[in-house]
């Protein structure tokens, strides 16, 4: 048995031991082997993170309190000992797979367990220790630990749920399927999500955080022995490495401080800068000049001893370091910086230096968001030598063990890769499990849909409707694909137009859409070209290369692309609109680049009336000048008038006064949902879920669509389009979408139809809520529905007298005036032709028709107006129908 | 107890001494030691400060000093250690514990050395690390008064600013200088203003204040003032890629360090009202009627300009929404002579504590980067500094914007960058700073005035066109008291304080609420307010005016007051 005093007569590697000794204390106590009491005595306060009670052991003479740092103990030390043949077990391992140094778990220090099995392997004797290694300073029991993790590997399933996700099969252990592709890919790296190991065995997963330098190398030998004695003839390029990630301890950057030192950390950052590749010496080769003697030296704590006398001949300083027979390892320095998310408000972002190793070299680039397990190291800045100075300061870096290159999250799912050091993570991890959590039950609430269209700019009053448009459009419909068909692709984007008053908060919900979505875009129609919209190519003026650049629209690919002041946009930008709208490309044919750019954007535009009030005696069409081919593009067109309500006005003066009231937050404080959830659960639902239409729905979609052709077809006009049923369809997938449901059904139809009608109706409330006459603004007339009330008709009436007039054709006016000049029925000034006010009057003041008799008094003296008003045929229709039967 | 010297010129030796006494406590002990010197305000004034050692420092290097600043950028936190150790020479005494807290270098006694060993985990600590540049654009008589009140006695040389006993004396210095520039044509005199700008807004010496155990969050831009050990070194910086090695000494911009012992967060830097927690009624009104006064010499016959100009001084934002900002009250004021606007300028810096100014051309715009960015592609480390441009500005400062040589040409995409961030500025009171990798927006509150020659291209919550008969040249300031101008600065700062922290202030009362609705619902019957924004700008306009008189809440009068002004200013613009 080893005993503390055998100390003083360590093997001959006991000068490789971190040399790190003061004068005081040349020599340590690097391993030792206790008996089986102890051992199991000390095993017991198992979590302690401070191993206070190794410290004060009585046996380690010359120690000075500084070495209890777990990080001064190289886990070689242990292997020193007997015990070391039994922990590396090499007995097992194929020769034709050589081994391979992890400078990522000790950069500085000396951590080369497979280094000292290739020396060792003269004298391995496998079993021949006790098996209450305990590695000096810490709580890890090797063999324990070992099978601990075996026993992890083997026992460890996925859910079905997520394995389903990852698409692998649950009922197999996870990591031995894991196992299984590290046979076939022969990539010698098995990542460990220490999330997995929580659940099944806390101790080791806190000893893997507290220790990690000591506890992975455990890790490393364990696995190979595994796989070696599954694969027995596997060779592997080299050694499997144990890569752990997703560490619970999960630290904001700025939260890193000195109790993380020496832990395994998890954090996310972006990397903005990233060294050169340094070569880092990590074995010298030297010969003697005189007798051609050679000596390999290690790296031990950052430095090379060049050995002064030579062994073999004693020359002293005859050594000479051989460059091309010294062993380097790559080395990478990379900068980190903070999350805009993480970052509290007021502060700058704090940066991280973050170190790669090997594999992991250039595996990010700047601008990459990553998610960086390793463990946390502080070393002093190193004494320049000119001066005595010693500063009190330390560097800290990151040892990098994992890389995890978040996804780009954008809203097409799926699109954008997630590149790892390992390409295997899943989407899914983006959210953590409580998110996801949240999210089911979120979707399951019945008012969901209430609830996210109410946390959309809740500091805007009323609009609900509008809102929850807008909520559709966030999420989306279903992306189809029709390639086999022929055609492309369907678009799956809503895009949405509002029209109305200034003052209307239009812009405001367009900046507050444009802050929510990650990839959102807001432009100002006015001052838009049409290459600001789309790409323009331009010279680079250093190479004079041409160059594309991308413009608003393509840079909202799978976003929101917010125009404001639609309107005013010149005419040649917005016809640009009309292959992004549909097709969702952009083609472009200029100096030498012909291309498709893919702008898979939904628009979100804003325009206001031609006079910049709504004249309300005026059609949409009249009132937004937009040309038919573009309006039909729009899945919802939203009216925003000012109501003229005293009501309603007051209630909007308190809702804005209480904004001006200190603590308040208004009085409407329904329970809003944070943005950062609503961002989350949007682009989860965007990415994950994909609703299909059930039967029952296509069947009710199929029945209203025929209802819609067959109201305009009456008429002898179509009155929707495909263009509108694929509208329907699409605002019925997104709203499935917000309960997370795969079907689309039937009340999702019908809350897709109730919303568009709303829209419609919206569009054309002209006078007050009783009075609404439903317009299809597919073309540009308008239709009573068969179900339209009698005294519609009198609105008829007044769109006649006041609008419709001046709009119409000057020709057919003049045609008109020949024909009953003789009536005075208006007026024809140079201003145009006017009805004359007695005549509208009277128009106005024909009393409700309560019986049959009246309804045809009443019609033939609307009929006046059948010459002023275009296809006045169709307008009461309805009525006539009535009168007939 | 060591000399009233003794504590400022070598505060380490009591540091150390009250280490020596007992490690356990010391830190608490140092901060009451500390704490009971600086709450005497004598021994406060012993103590020197940094602001006024304007060139080169002559302090010995680990003297105490005050420093009242700006943090301008943040570093990461420093890992330090807290103890080390030394050993006599003669190997026969034991080793002595040393506190490593407030110093950078180990301190090593002769007849000593150090013992270089790696420290236990448990002494490792964090300290935070501030960049602080000195507040940008204080004004003058800022400077002085500070100097005047608090200054070393010592070291002092007294400036004779006391007998300038009105305002035409304390205005004198900048009209001399306004005077002999006038001779020579306009447009140089301000193309010299324009280039000297950001050169005096970013060369002031900058330290780097180091924090231990800070207990708020101290945020970017705030004005702290601290009270901590200065050294002499540059700084050591710890997180350098290269190793410190290969950096050559020389190079190393020269930015010393300061580790802080105490400090104070400044919600104001008007020295007059360091003491005063509020000032008597009655003199609100009068300083009020001052100012007025002041503003109607240089802009005469245009009261409702001068009222607007008053209410825009005292504006500050008390409610932040998502994208938007309650409580401002940006002015621009056009058609106003060179003679006006120099002046206003002048007066501006005499009562304001905080006054800046840019002057925007096509050219300006084209050239200056205006957003505050953070170059980390460079390799060396120190150069990875927050460049400081003319829009980071400490809370409540106020920014004059030059608009009047504004001419046609083109924008490149800096310049549309430019008035982005400025329109951003004026609309959100956001600003965006660039971190290479992405833009944030923080939040600010500066109140920004625009002088342009007519209706600005920046968007403002007021504008106003100067309107008189006559040509103003001759623009002479009635007779003030320097105690009166006193007055009015604190009126302003303290009245400009109170929307912020009164939170009584705006409690609404039940009348005016209602009062408030039917007034709402009947402009928009007849049509006179149809934009919402309108609306925010007049409930705005009411606050400020109850509070430039001094009253906590607002009543009818106040807010017929308001309308009044909205609605002749409305309808002098339609004109």
């Amino acid at each position: 048995m080893t005993t503390p005093s055998k100390s003083n007569g360590t093997p001959s590697k006991q000068r490789r031991t971190p040399a790190k000794q003061t004068s005081g204390s040349s020599q340590r106590t690097p391993a030792k082997k206790r008996n089986p009491l102890t051992a199991l005595q000390e095993d017991e306060p198992i979590a302690s993170p401070v191993p206070s009670s190794v410290l004060q052991m009585p046996f380690t003479p010359g120690r000075t309190p500084n070495k209890n740092r777990g990080m001064s103990f190289s886990p070689m030390t242990f292997t020193t000992s007997p015990a070391q043949s039994n922990i590396c077990a090499s007995g097992r391992t194929p020769m034709s797979t050589p081994s391979r140094v992890r400078s990522d778990l000790g950069s500085a220090r000396k951590l080369r367990l497979v280094n000292e099995q290739e020396e060792l392997e003269g004298d391995i004797d496998v079993n021949t220790a006790d098996n209450q290694v305990v590695i000096w300073g810490t709580d890890v029991h090797v063999n324990e630990c070992k099978r601990r993790f075996i026993l992890f590997l083997k026992k460890f399933y996925l859910n079905v749920e997520e394995a389903n996700l990852e698409g692998i099969d649950p009922a197999k252990p996870y990591y031995m399927q894991k196992l299984e592709e590290i046979h076939l890919l022969e990539r010698p790296f098995l990542n460990v999500d220490c999330s997995h190991m929580k659940q099944l065995d806390k101790i080791l997963y806190h000893q893997l955080l507290v220790y990690p330098q000591e506890v992975i190398p455990i890790f490393d030998i364990a696995v190979n022995e595994l796989f070696f004695t599954i694969y027995a003839d596997d060779t592997l390029p080299h050694q499997i490495q144990v890569r752990p990630y997703n560490v619970d301890m999960f630290r904001n950057m700025r939260c890193l401080d000195p109790e993380d030192i020496d832990k395994l950390v998890s954090l996310t950052g972006m990397v903005i800068r990233s060294s050169l590749i340094m070569p880092e010496m990590r074995s010298a080769y030297f010969s003697c000049n005189t007798c051609g003697f050679h000596v390999q030296v290690e790296i031990d704590r950052g430095r090379i001893a060049e050995p002064t006398v030579c062994t073999s001949c004693n020359t002293a300083h005859s050594f000479e370091l051989i460059h091309n027979r010294s062993l380097f390892a790559d080395k990478q320095f990379i900068k980190l910086q903070e999350t805009p998310e993480e970052m509290p408000a007021g502060q700058t972002p704090v940066t991280v230096t973050v170190v790669a190793h090997n594999d992991l070299v250039d595996a990010v680039q700047p601008g990459d968001r990553v998610q960086v397990t390793g463990i946390f190291r502080a070393v002093p800045v190193r004494i320049n030598p000119k001066t005595r100075n010693v500063r009190s300061i330390y560097r800290t870096f990151i040892d990098v063990i994992h890389f995890r290159r978040q996804k780009t999250f954008t809203a097409e799912g799926g699109t954008v890769e997630q590149a790892t050091n390992d390409d295997e993570e899943s989407t899914s991890s983006k959210f953590s499990k409580e998110r996801l959590a949240q999210f089911r039950n979120l979707s399951e609430r019945p008012d969901i849909y209430e609830l996210l269209s109410n946390a959309i700019a809740p500091s805007i009053f009323g609009h609900e409707d509008i809102k929850k448009g807008i909520l559709l459009q966030l999420f989306g419909g279903t992306k189809k694909s029709f390639t086999d068909a022929g055609r492309k692709s369907c678009r799956s984007q809503i895009n949405i137009l509002l029209c109305g008053d200034p003052g209307t908060a239009k812009s405001q919900l367009q900046q507050y859409i444009f802050r929510l979505v990650p990839r959102a875009q807001y432009t100002n129609g006015k001052g838009t070209s049409a290459v600001g919209l789309t790409a323009y190519v331009t010279k680079d003026p250093e190479t004079g290369q041409l160059v594309l650049q991308t413009g608003a629209l393509v840079l909202a690919d799978n976003g929101i692309c917010c125009i404001d002041e639609f309107d005013k946009m010149s005419e040649s930008a917005r016809s640009i609109l009309h292959e992004v709208m549909e097709q969702q490309t952009l083609s472009i044919a200029k100096a030498g680049i012909i291309c498709t750019l893919n702008a898979r954007t939904s628009v979100l535009a804003a325009a206001n009336p031609i006079e910049s009030q709504w004249n309300k005696s005026k059609t949409i069409i009249e009132n937004i000048q937009l040309p038919p081919t573009l309006l039909s593009r729009f899945d919802l067109i939203f009216l925003l008038l000012d109501p003229q309500d005293e009501a309603y006005d007051r209630r909007l003066a308190q809702h804005l006064a209480s904004w001006y009231q200190y603590g308040k937050e208004g009085e409407s404080a329904h329970e809003a949902m944070d943005a950062d959830l609503l961002r989350d659960y949007i682009s989860y639902a965007r990415t994950f879920v994909s609703s299909q239409l059930t039967e029952a729905a296509g069947k009710l979609l199929i029945s209203s669509y025929v209802e819609m052709r067959k109201v305009g077809s009456g008429k002898g006009q179509i009155s929707a389009y495909p263009r509108q049923l694929e509208s329907l369809i699409r605002l019925a997938e997104a709203h499935a979408k917000v309960r997370l449901s795969d079907k689309v059904e039937e009340l999702d139809v019908e809350e897709a139809k109730r919303l568009y009608r709303e829209a419609l109706k919206q569009a054309v409330n002209l006078n007050n809520k009783q009075e609404q006459v439903q317009v299809y603004i597919s073309t540009d007339y308008i239709m009573l529905p068969m179900e339209a009330q009698v005294d519609n008709i009198r609105i008829v009436c007044r769109l006649a007298n006041f609008l419709y007039l001046n709009p119409y054709q000057e020709r057919q006016i003049k045609n008109l005036s020949q024909v009953s000049s003789g009536k005075i029925l208006y007026s024809n000034s140079k201003s145009g032709i006017k009805l004359l006010q007695e005549q509208i009057d009277k128009a106005l003041t024909i009393p409700q028709p309560t019986s049959l008799n009246q309804t045809n008094t009443f019609i033939s003296a609307v009929g006046l107006y059948q010459k002023f008003i275009k296809d006045y045929a169709k307008i009461p229709t309805p009525i006539l129908k009535m009168a007939n039967n | 107890m060591p000399f009233i010297e003794d504590w400022i010129t070598h505060p380490m030796t009591i540091i150390n001494r009250l280490h020596e006494k007992s490690p356990s406590t010391f830190e608490n002990d140092v901060r009451n030691y500390f704490q009971t010197h600086i709450n005497n305000l004598d021994l406060y004034k012993e103590i020197p400060s940094l602001n006024d050692h304007d060139d080169e420092c002559l302090l010995p290097s680990g003297c105490l000093v005050r420093y009242r600043a700006m943090v301008q950028d943040m570093a990461d936190d420093e890992i330090y250690c807290t103890q080390y150790k030394v050993r006599p020479n003669d190997h026969h005494q034991v080793e002595i514990e040393k506190s490593a807290k407030y110093m950078d270098l180990f301190v090593c006694p002769p007849g000593y050395t150090l013992i270089e060993q790696e420290p236990p985990r448990e002494n490792f600590r964090s300290r935070q690390c501030f960049s602080c540049i000195p507040i940008p654009n204080e004004t003058q008589w800022v400077k002085d008064n500070y100097r005047l009140h608090f200054g070393e006695q010592f070291t002092m040389q007294k400036r004779p600013i006391n007998d300038q006993d009105n305002i035409q004396q304390l205005l004198s210095p900048l009209k001399r200088l306004k005077t002999t520039t006038s001779m020579e044509t306009n447009n140089d005199n301000n193309e010299a203003i324009v280039k000297a700008e950001p050169v005096k807004t970013t060369s002031k010496s900058n330290y780097m204040v180091k924090v231990y155990d800070t207990t708020e969050e101290i945020l970017l831009n705030t004005m702290v003032e601290f009270i901590g050990i200065y050294y002499d070194h540059s700084v050591i910086k710890a997180d350098s890629i290269q190793s410190v090695n290969e950096m050559d000494q020389d190079q190393l911009p020269k930015i010393k360090t300061i580790h802080c012992i105490q400090y104070k967060k400044l919600s104001h830097i008007n020295p007059l009202l360091y003491h005063l927690p509020n000032i008597e009624f009655n003199q609100i009104s009068i300083s009020r009627q001052y100012i007025l006064s002041l503003f109607e010499c240089i802009f005469p016959n245009d009261k409702l300009l001068c009222e607007y100009l008053l209410l825009h001084l005292i504006s500050r934002i008390y409610v932040r929404q998502p994208s938007l900002a309650y409580g401002k009250l940006s002015l621009n004021l056009s058609h106003i002579s060179t003679e006006q606007f120099n002046a206003l300028e002048q007066l501006l810096q005499t009562i304001l504590p905080l006054y800046s100014r840019i002057s925007i051309t096509v050219n300006t715009l084209n050239t200056i980067q205006l957003m505050p960015n953070k170059n980390v592609t460079k390799e060396d480390d120190n150069e990875n500094q927050l460049t400081q441009t003319p829009l980071q500005l400490p809370l409540n400062s106020h920014l004059l914007i030059d608009e009047t040589k504004m001419e046609c040409g083109q924008l490149t995409t800096l310049g549309l960058n430019n008035i982005k961030l400025l329109q951003d500025l004026l609309h959100q009171q956001t600003l965006k700073y660039e971190f290479h990798v992405y833009q944030l927006d923080y939040e600010c509150d500066v109140r920004c005035l625009i002088i342009s020659s007519t209706k600005s291209i920046l968007p403002c919550d007021v504008y106003i066109r100067y309107q008189s008969e006559q040509e103003v040249n001759q623009i002479i300031f009635p007779n003030i008291t320097k105690e009166q101008i006193d007055n009015i600065r604190c009126y302003l700062t303290y009245v400009g304080q109170q929307l912020e922290f009164d939170q009584t202030i705006n409690n609404v009362s039940s009348d005016i609420n209602t009062c408030i609705q039917e007034d709402f619902v009947n402009m928009r019957k007849q049509k006179i307010l149809t934009n919402l924004d309108d609306f925010h700008t007049l409930l705005v306009l009411a606050r400020l005016e109850t509070l430039s008189y001094g009253e906590k809440a607002l009543t009818e009068s106040y807010w017929n007051q308001a309308k009044n002004l909205e609605f002749t200013r409305r309808q002098r613009m339609n004109v």
